[in-house]
């Protein structure tokens, strides 16, 4: 925020002609924007805002003038101000000017406590010093992390051109597959109607026998002569036993297609097969007191009942496909609408597997893996640190996760959202939102501090608030090259 | 609510586990549930008590008779005291199996006796003046009736006027006889309560008579003034409880119990102590028709006949003394100084204390304390006070510290210290059962911990598990704990780390309402239930000694405590403990805090931002604007809210956060001379209205609008979405009090305004009259503004006259108790249409003061000064620059240069 306010007034500065002529010094102001505070030929001052003119004096007389607080740029009066510190032999720098006078030493050269009473040593040499080593050693790093980077971005942008060239035969191959695949969908389309429509036919027909009185509606006088629906098995067909399938008094055709039919069917099928298990049961008894088995005959007599129990079954489920009830002009269709569907899904199947990848391939080369898609070659790694007792997982485009060491699953921080970083550095700061919900709180999210490093490494993870991550990565990836950098000493 | 939407209430909280619970109720006894409460509150007809006459006898300031009714005898003391005070006392006798307890340590000292100036035993009645003829009571024989009058012989309040006076002595079990339920054990939830020496409750009714309104009780999370609990709630409760989410506008206890009753109508006030810290009820009601029982009686001595108004008070207290000090006044600051006598003052705080406090629960470890530090820095926003919840600890262990998250404790207070700040740390008195605890292995050899029945150590959970609870009761308790404070002791400790005593109602999460058993055991066979509202502050106090010795007594202790009782105030600040974010607990905060003011505890403050809950941006912008113009400003989050440091949120919530933090150091001179001058007189602060109004009826209800002083009126926003509120400006007996805009200095007309308060502004205004001292350099931290020049706020009144004064030091040391303080006083005055003068005077303390007056700023002048010069000592005249601005009416004069410890002259010439 403070430096927005100077670079502001930067162009100012040199906007006017500062050339040879010599200027007075004025506390808190840097060599370079001096002639700003210079006296004016009545030994006046003006405020930068223009908004007041005072007596030269007045600057920085300990009193605040002008409401910017352009006059005390060298004292504590004004509470809007900032104080430049040179610090010869390190980086100059603004301070606001509360902290002029006001006993801590902030300025490397000391020049801020010049009236305070205390003495602040100059440590600007031991300071730049130890700065220019550790902007060095800084630079190393970028440099290194930068050469990784140029290569991870090849990579990236390989990774990409690869996603992108696929797409183009998968889209071709998908084209020549659609014509193929509505041909088939229109094919089985019609079979199945055909298929309901003989069925629907053999129902009305089934209706019709059961409707005795011709009626062209069922009651349960003519219910209660289908034998199948004798539950209790006392040969009768009772009024409680109709009941169960007719709730109305009489059923018309509609009532029976869509209400009654398939129960009645599933009924009657029950009541066969109950019938024949009753007979093979009776059929199994006279075996057995024909010829006692001994015990190995009998556990292999059971395997053998066991494996035709499952052959049954199987029987029966195909009986069921079969519908044995329906007449074979009915089957015949069915078998042909089968076959349709067959050849359909079968395309279908190809055409969606190849949609997917399509998409999969697109997704890819839409996704933003930084300026110069390098994050590509970081898609599907994950990265972990252990802290204390817990591992944490850092994925950069999947999600996030906290385990017990040791644990075999974890709890979700959060799936990949957003580049985060402020305008101009999207690409330093990452979000990951909607991971498992905290018991009285928010959903778990991790926010991921991206720095320059010569490795990709998780170095710090803390929790800030409950259940809010904060994680430091370190990446090659956040390496600019240093030797192209401009560093900014002064306005 | 009716059933059934509280049936659907109730499922709706149990499908979606995530919304906030309120206070679990049930957790808590009501007065029906409180065996003596019931029997106490049901009393309908008088108890009929008589005094004997013929055990009158006195003897200086003691007057002492004997009570009789049906039930038992009784004996009574009036004590005269100094400074309007009386004492009336009623006991056991002398045959009493057991001494009845007296919180004795809640006064600053014995009460200092004064002999009374007559007394007349007559023969239906004793009148006795005491306190240099400033109190008279007089005593009715029968019905038994004390009745108390002020220094102008108006009868102000009356003990036993409805009958209700009840003493049940201590017994000893007799096998076979019968008791009234509860007498010998009580029951609630799966708690049983064993009273061993039987019931042994007080209570009598007091009432002040010609009174309607009064104050107190704290604390409540209620309004301001008193309400009728009769026939509406239950009464006002004072047992010190921990209660998790508190309700908003009901009489439930809280952390802290002061039985104290201000009564107040126009010009007079008068004071009521109800001196026990057991559990205590307070029934009250306000009326206007004179329906005591003695109506003939009052009629006698009031020589009033019908719709005299009195405001009564049931008070009801399950062990103890009816024991009460009268305050008589005659005004408001008399009572309260009275009452400061007696308890007494929030000693000079430190001045770090009465900047911002930073706090949460909590802040994780020193890489977050250096951040938030630095955040402060950063964004160029002033800040005191880094606070460390229990979190930092080694497993709750108090005085210990995470090793993995505070490695180097020092060096981080150190680093905050550098900034001219300082820290706080938790330690609370729930002791962790734990052989490896230093603390614990020490308190149990010593035998430190408060008992069961059987002797053994009491044991209840709390925030490290099992844990056993100090008695500070028990003297070496007392030196064990003042020794755990010394630097060598305390590892991580210096004079820069200060303490936060919280959980001491005591906080038992395991007891009966989250509270210690009242059977419970303290030194001399104390049982818990006679002394529970004043464990608290018998711990901080406690704590105080240690911050005292740890540096021989030169630095000034800072402690916050959330518990609290008659006395608190001198060794502890209080706030008002675990708020909601949300804007009725916004509101109630100034409720609150005036309820603790006027009973005697000044340095109170609520959590800005709220404890529970997240605060949207216009909550915590309107609570700062709220808590940087009340005493004691820290904010402060629970630790499953989110973070809000202030630099969390948007530029323009940032910036009015900015703004109301540099209010509040620009203030801080006019806060700390406030604060010394309560040292003098009792007077808080924070004060109602009526303090400063005496006269207005009409303001006292007011609890939106507060003082600061005498010189500032706050009427902050505490309504959501509200831009526009009505502010009242008294104009006083003449109707000529003044009032200007505080940031603009420009005159507001009117008495009841409504005023446009976009969510940048705060309505504040300056009274008329007054001179304000303030900082106008803001600093990172108040300890750095100290030597500062000065800006003056002269604030005119009808007169053309203001007057006010500052008090300085090195706001840290005890230096000041040797004169090393300055206090300067300042005059303006209107000698003519042509001349005015500003005259500064030192008046007070040897201190080599640094700050000078680098501005003052007059408002009211009526037109521009031709000529504004000034003298200092034996100087020669100086002509001063000056600018005048036609349109709001102020002056501002540029650069006295005038030191606090001489004296000066500016004379305006018009």
């Amino acid at each position: 925020m403070l430096l927005k306010l100077f670079l502001l007034f930067v162009p100012a500065a040199f906007a006017e002609d500062v050339t040879q002529r010599q200027l007075k010094p004025v506390k808190g102001v840097p060599h370079s924007r001096l002639n700003l505070y210079q006296p004016s030929t009545t030994d006046t001052f003006r405020c930068l805002d223009g908004s007041q003119t005072i007596l030269y004096s007045q600057l920085n007389d300990d009193y605040c003038d002008c409401k910017d607080g352009s006059d005390e740029p060298g004292t504590a009066a004004c509470g809007n101000a900032h104080f430049y510190c040179s610090n010869v032999g390190h980086r100059g720098n603004f301070i606001p000017t509360n902290r002029v006078n006001d006993k801590l030493c902030d300025c490397c050269d000391g020049s801020d406590e010049y009236d305070s009473g205390v003495d602040c040593p100059n440590i600007c040499d031991e300071l730049g010093r130890a700065a220019r080593i550790e902007r060095e050693k800084i630079a190393n790093v970028a440099r290194k992390g930068f050469q990784k980077r140029q290569e991870l971005a090849k990579e990236g942008q390989t990774l990409r051109d690869s996603k992108l060239k696929d797409v183009e035969p998968l889209r071709q191959e998908r084209a020549t597959l659609e014509p193929e695949r509505s041909r088939l969908e229109t094919d089985k389309k019609s079979a199945e109607d055909a298929e309901r429509k003989l069925q629907d036919e053999h129902r009305n027909q089934w209706e019709a026998e059961l409707d005795l009185d011709k009626s062209g509606k069922i009651d349960k006088e003519e219910l209660r002569q289908n034998l199948f629906l004798d539950e209790d098995n006392d040969g009768f067909v009772s009024e409680d036993e109709v009941n169960a399938y007719l709730t109305i008094d009489e059923a018309d055709p509609e009532h029976f297609q869509s209400l009654m039919y398939d129960r009645l069917k599933t009924a009657k099928r029950n009541h066969l097969e109950d019938a024949r298990i009753k007979e093979e049961e009776e059929k199994e008894r006279a075996r057995a007191l024909e010829n006692a088995p001994d015990d190995d005959d009998l556990l292999a007599e059971e395997d053998r009942h066991d494996s035709e129990d499952v052959t049954s079954n199987q029987e029966s489920d195909d009986d069921n496909d079969k519908m044995p009830e329906y007449p074979p002009e009915v089957q015949v269709a069915s078998e042909k609408a089968r076959e349709a569907r067959r050849l359909f899904d079968e395309v279908n199947q190809k055409t969606q597997d190849l949609d997917s990848r399509i998409r999969e391939a697109e997704d890819f080369a839409n996704s933003d893996y930084g300026e110069d898609s390098a994050w590509a070659a970081l898609k599907d790694k994950c990265f972990d640190r252990n802290v204390q007792q817990y591992t944490y997982q850092f994925c950069p485009f999947g999600q996030n996760t906290q385990k017990d060491t040791g644990a075999y699953s974890g709890t979700s921080l959060g799936s990949f959202k957003e580049w985060s970083g402020p305008d101009g550095n999207k690409y330093s700061k990452m979000h990951f939102g909607d991971g498992q919900q905290c018991w009285n709180g928010p959903k778990r999210s991790t926010d991921i501090t991206i720095e320059c490093g010569e490795e990709n490494e998780l170095v710090e993870v803390t929790e800030p608030a409950k259940c809010e991550y904060l994680f430091t990565f370190r990446t090659p990836l956040a390496c600019s090259d240093p030797d192209k950098e401009v560093i900014h000493d002064e306005f | 609510m009716t059933a059934g939407s509280s049936w659907f209430v109730a499922l709706l909280l149990l499908a979606t586990p995530l919304a906030v619970q309120m206070v679990k109720r049930e957790e808590f006894k009501t007065c029906e549930q409180s065996a003596f409460c019931k029997q106490h509150r049901a009393i309908s007809e008088p108890t009929g008590y008589e005094l004997l006459a013929n055990t009158i006898s006195h003897q200086g300031a003691v007057w002492t008779a004997t009570l009789q009714n049906s039930q038992n005898s009784l004996k009574l003391n009036i004590i005269g005291l100094t400074d309007s005070t009386v004492r009336v006392q009623i006991d056991e006798p002398e045959t009493a199996i057991r001494k009845r307890y007296i919180p004795n340590p809640s006064l600053v000292a014995v009460p200092e006796e004064l002999t009374f100036d007559s007394v007349d035993n007559g023969a239906q009645e004793a009148k006795i003046v005491g306190g240099g003829n400033k109190v008279k009571v007089v005593v009715t024989y029968k019905p038994f009736l004390v009745s108390i009058f002020n220094g102008l012989d108006e009868l102000v309040a009356q003990v036993n006027r409805d009958g209700k006076l009840k003493v049940e002595e201590f017994r000893t079990k007799e096998e076979g006889k019968e008791y009234p339920e509860g007498f010998w054990e009580e029951r609630f939830k799966s708690f049983t309560d064993h009273k061993q020496h039987g019931s042994s409750s007080v209570g009598v009714d007091i009432s002040f008579v010609n009174f309607k309104t009064a104050y107190g009780l704290p604390e409540h999370a209620d309004a301001f003034a008193l309400r009728n609990t009769v026939g509406n709630t239950d009464p006002y409760r004072l047992y010190n409880l921990d209660v998790f989410e508190y309700e908003l506008n009901n009489p439930m206890a809280l952390y802290v119990s002061i039985p104290y009753i201000l009564a107040h109508r126009a010009n007079r006030s008068v004071g009521a102590l109800w001196f026990n810290a057991a559990e205590t009820w307070v029934d009250t009601q306000s009326s206007v028709t004179s329906k005591g029982l003695f109506g003939k009686m009052l009629d006698k001595v009031t020589g009033a006949s019908d719709n005299v108004p009195h405001f009564d008070a049931h008070f009801m207290s399950e062990s103890g003394l009816v024991d009460i000090f009268f305050f008589v006044g005659p005004t408001v600051k008399d009572v309260q100084r009275q009452n400061a006598k007696l308890t007494g003052t929030t000693p000079l705080p430190p001045l770090f204390s009465i900047g911002y406090h930073q706090c949460r629960w909590n802040y994780n470890d020193e890489q977050d304390v250096a951040a938030v530090n630095k955040g402060f820095d950063d964004h160029d926003m002033p800040m005191d006070v880094i606070w460390l919840d229990i979190e930092h600890t080694d497993g709750k262990k108090y005085f210990t510290w995470d090793k993995h998250k505070f490695p180097t404790p020092n060096d981080m207070v150190d680093k905050v210290a550098a900034k001219g700040r300082k820290m706080v740390t938790i330690v609370d008195p729930h002791i962790k059962k734990d052989d490896g605890y230093y603390v614990y292995k020490d308190a149990k050899d010593k035998g430190l911990f408060v008992k069961r029945t059987d002797g053994s150590d009491f044991e209840g959970h709390c925030w490290p598990g099992a844990s056993e609870y100090l008695d500070f009761w028990h003297p070496d308790t007392r030196s064990y704990w003042k020794d755990q404070f010394s630097f060598e002791r305390y590892t991580g400790s210096s004079s820069n780390l200060h303490i936060w005593n919280d959980m001491n109602e005591p906080s038992v999460f395991s007891g009966p309402e989250i509270t210690m058993d009242k059977e419970s055991i303290h030194y001399g066979g104390i049982e818990h239930r006679e002394v529970h509202n004043m464990y608290g502050m018998m711990y901080t106090s406690a704590t105080f000694d240690g911050l005292m010795a740890r540096t021989g007594g030169k630095e000034r202790p800072f402690i916050l405590s959330r518990a609290g009782f008659i006395g608190t105030q001198r060794t502890a600040a209080i706030w008002t403990g675990d708020n909601t974010a949300d804007w009725g607990h916004l509101e109630i905060a100034a409720p609150m805090t005036l309820s603790l003011s006027i009973a005697g505890v000044p340095f109170v403050g609520a959590d800005v931002g709220g404890f529970f809950g997240n605060p949207d941006e216009q909550l915590l912008s309107r609570w700062y604007q709220t808590g940087a113009f009340q005493p004691f400003f820290r904010a402060h989050a629970h630790i499953d809210t989110r973070r809000r440091e202030p630099w969390l949120f948007s530029e323009q919530t940032q910036n009015i956060i900015r703004d109301a933090l540099r209010t509040r150091y620009a203030l801080l001179p006019y806060w700390y001379t406030l604060f010394q001058q309560h040292t003098e007189t009792g007077v808080p602060p924070m004060r109602p209205l009526f303090y400063e109004f005496e006269n207005d009826d009409t303001l006292l209800e007011e609890q939106k609008q507060w003082m600061v002083g005498n010189g500032i009126l706050v009427r902050s926003v505490v309504e959501k979405d509200t831009f526009n509120v009505q502010v009242k400006l008294p104009r006083g007996d003449h109707r000529t009090e003044r009032w200007y805009e505080w940031v603009s200095g420009a005159e507001v007309k009117g008495e009841s305004i409504y005023v446009d308060a976009p969510i940048t502004f705060t309505p504040v205004y300056q009274r008329g009259g007054t001179i304000i001292p303030t900082w106008q350099r803001i600093r990172r931290s108040a300890s750095l503004m100290r030597d500062d020049p000065l800006t003056l706020f002269v604030a005119l009144n009808s007169d053309g006259s203001s007057k006010g004064e500052v008090y300085l030091d090195d706001g840290q040391t005890h230096d000041y108790q040797n004169g090393q303080f300055v206090k300067a006083s300042f005059n303006y005055k209107t000698e003519s249409k042509s001349a005015a003068v500003l005259e500064g005077e030192h008046i007070d303390g040897k201190y080599d003061c640094k700050n000078w007056i680098e501005r003052v700023v007059v408002r009211g002048v009526e037109s521009s000064p031709k000529k504004v010069e000034i003298t200092r000592l034996s100087d020669p005249v100086q002509p001063l620059e000056f600018s005048y601005d036609r349109d709001s009416k102020v002056l501002v004069i540029r650069k006295p240069e005038a030191l606090l410890n001489s004296s000066f002259k500016i004379h305006i010439g018009f």
